[in-house]
């Protein structure tokens, strides 16, 4: 393999929180900006050493590694734009759609994921599809989708339903 | 599932920057929405949080920081104050209650409660019109080469015409200064719907008793013709009753659409009453060729083009117009203005004549025999923000076949830095013959509005021969300019 004329693609590994190796190309996991910083602190020798991520399992940090191989070629999110003073669209490309489409507990934690290893682009079409989740539905039925705990009393209820009447879109 | 708390839920239990990075992407109802499924969301997206807010707002309008940047010193200062109150969630919510305000459409049973939702137009009006006033355009998705601006989007806009299209009750809201007898109704701004027919003839003295507010025209103004306006004799003579009164104008307002007491400050009553007989005037004798631009659009400010190799052009005013001009009879005129003031004369039967479409070609000239020209000078204050512009140019008739009129004038800003004030002379037969004073509600947008009078004013009444007219950017009236 050495001695192919191509440079060998750089591997490492990095170890979840419950103990699996997982060899990724470098190029793929430096989609993770905690990871990139980390090789850049410990420097090119030890960076056959194992990398420990104590905040994610196996199974979402392969779905992770999935969503980066796909966007490996993306170009670096834009800084400083002026987004937030403009209309943010929860439009989600075809492939990311399906690629989300997974149980919630597993959504959950790859945002807390992509959250924990800074990839932006993974943690914008996460909160982009529960965004979508949430989108036009009356608050009983985000309660039904996320299994949220109605904690009103009734007359608690009644009032706050009064208060926003403004903000019901007819 | 814990039945004591909801941070088993793992929505909810998400860190705060994240769960606000997931709600940042809702216009108000679906935020109101998810602050009724609990007491945790109920707190999170509380009108404190202004970051969430100011998101929510700006999924549904334009960021007034745009429309505000683009103001000129004096305005942007009187708007100061404006802005140091300006609160996301309060804005949103005034807003949304005005939609909300509108009874819907094929609602029989709401049909009762419009008059009292047209009693309180100082609750939606001003709304509609701070909407406008921030509105701003977007760069067009995907950027190709054609950065026309009809293509650009603004949710401002969108919002308003969504407005205007809840029900055929949204436009009851623009003011209609036809208003019926006062003891009708407690408002006087409003038409009363539920009686056609006039209860009895509009007189001077009902128009003047009480004034329009100044919110009332001005969106009326920037709104354009209103439907009932129409074809409504009472809304023709109420504006003729303005227009054509010799008191709406004088040697302190330059015998122009100004206040009367010297100050150059727009007399939007006057204008209010100008727009709406010449966009009538000038759909009525040009629509096979133009369109007459009278659309909340049309009167963004910096909507229309610049040439940018003249910079200093900062009114546009190096283009084609094309405009034209109305008048009464001259005896009508002056059995109106010399009639019993307590009985006067009602001019809703005095069709106007129109004058022929006019075709302008102006140019900046900026030499000194213009800037010395006592025929261009004025005494009243303008606004020193941009320098006053002087220019040239000729007026034919089109399609072209009547001799070259000449004119000259001048473009300024008026008080307080938002509307500009034209001023075009026209000669022919080798002497000064009109003066035309008019209004432009904001830089580079819609028409100039205005009145002509003789350029000799010094008749022993001081009065002569007077009407209404309007002057459109030529590219504006082309038909297949999109619409709103």
């Amino acid at each position: 393999m050495s001695a192919a004329t191509e440079q060998p693609k750089q591997t490492l590994t990095v170890t979840t929180n419950d103990n699996v190796d997982i060899v990724v190309e470098r190029e793929i996991l430096e989609r993770s900006v905690l990871i990139k910083n980390m090789i850049g602190d410990v420097g090119e020798e030890q960076i056959d050493t194992a990398i420990p991520l104590p905040n994610v399992n196996e199974p979402v940090m392969k779905k992770v590694i999935e969503w980066c191989e796909h966007h490996r070629k993306d170009p670096p999110a834009p800084e400083g734009d002026d987004s937030d003073s403009r209309k943010k669209s929860t439009d989600i490309d075809e492939w990311d759609q399906k690629f989300m489409q997974v149980d919630q507990e597993m959504l959950f934690e790859i945002i807390l994921a992509a959250n924990y290893l800074d990839i932006k682009g993974l943690l914008d079409v996460g909160c982009k599809t529960v965004a979508n989740m949430i989108k036009g539905k009356s608050p009983d039925e985000i309660r039904k989708t996320f299994n949220i705990q109605n904690d009103f009393t009734p007359e608690e209820e009644d009032q706050i339903r009064r208060e926003n009447e403004w903000a019901e879109d007819r | 599932m814990s039945s004591t708390s909801n941070f088993s839920c793992a929505l909810i239990a998400l860190p705060t920057e994240l769960l606000e990075s997931i709600l940042c992407y809702f216009p108000p109802p679906d935020l109101i929405s998810f602050g009724q499924t609990c007491r945790f969301a109920h707190s999170f997206i509380q009108p404190d949080n202004k970051l969430l807010w100011k998101c929510s707002f700006m999924q549904v309008f334009d960021d007034p920081k745009y429309a505000w940047n683009s103001l000129q010193p004096t305005a942007r200062a009187a708007n100061r104050q404006r802005e140091s109150q300006w609160d996301w969630f309060q804005e949103a919510r005034k807003r949304y209650s005005v939609i909300h305000s509108v009874p819907r459409k094929g609602n029989v049973r709401n049909v009762k409660s419009i008059p009292s939702w047209l009693s309180a137009p100082e609750d939606v009006v001003p709304v509609l019109l701070d909407v406008f006033e921030t509105a701003s355009f977007s760069e067009p998705q995907g950027t190709s080469a054609s950065h026309e601006d009809n293509k650009r989007t603004s949710l401002n806009l969108d919002f308003l015409s969504r407005f205007f299209s809840i029900s055929q009750f949204s436009e009851r809201i623009v003011h209609d200064y036809h208003h019926p007898s006062p003891s009708t109704t407690s408002s006087p701004l409003i038409s009363d719907i539920s009686s056609p027919s006039p209860p009895g003839p509009i007189t001077r003295s009902m128009v003047a008793k009480k004034p329009v507010p100044e919110w009332a025209s001005r969106f009326h103004v920037y709104y354009g013709q209103t439907s009932r306006e129409e074809n409504s004799i009472r809304a023709k003579a109420a504006a003729r009753a303005l227009v054509y009164d010799w008191r709406i104008t004088g040697p302190e307002a330059d015998y122009g659409p100004f206040k009367n007491d010297g100050s150059g400050e727009v007399n939007w009553e006057a204008l209010e009453g100008i727009t709406s007989l010449m966009n009538r005037i000038f759909e009525g004798n040009s629509s096979a060729q133009f369109r007459t631009p009278s659309t909340l659009r049309d009167y963004v400010p910096y909507t229309l083009s610049q040439d940018p190799t003249c910079r200093e052009d900062w009114a546009g005013v190096t283009r084609p117009w094309v405009g034209t001009y109305a008048f009464l009879d001259y005896r009508a005129l002056v059995r109106y203005n010399f009639a019993n003031l307590e009985y006067p004369m009602d001019l809703g039967g005095h069709e106007e004549a129109c004058g022929d479409i006019m075709e302008l070609l102006l140019e900046l000239d900026d030499s000194e025999d213009l800037r010395e020209d006592p025929k261009l000078k004025t005494h009243l204050p303008i606004c020193k923000d941009l320098p006053m512009l002087y220019f040239t140019g000729t007026s034919s008739g089109y399609p072209h076949g009547r001799p070259t009129v000449l004119v000259r004038g001048i473009a300024a800003l008026a008080p307080g830095g938002r509307e500009v004030r034209w001023r075009f002379v026209i000669s022919y037969a080798g002497a000064d013959q009109w003066q035309l004073e008019g209004v432009q509600p904001g830089i580079r947008c819609g028409g100039v509005f205005g009145i002509w009078t003789h350029v000799e004013h010094d008749d022993d009444h001081g009065h002569g021969p007077q009407g209404p007219f309007c002057y459109f950017p030529m590219e504006r009236c082309l038909i297949g300019y999109e619409e709103l």
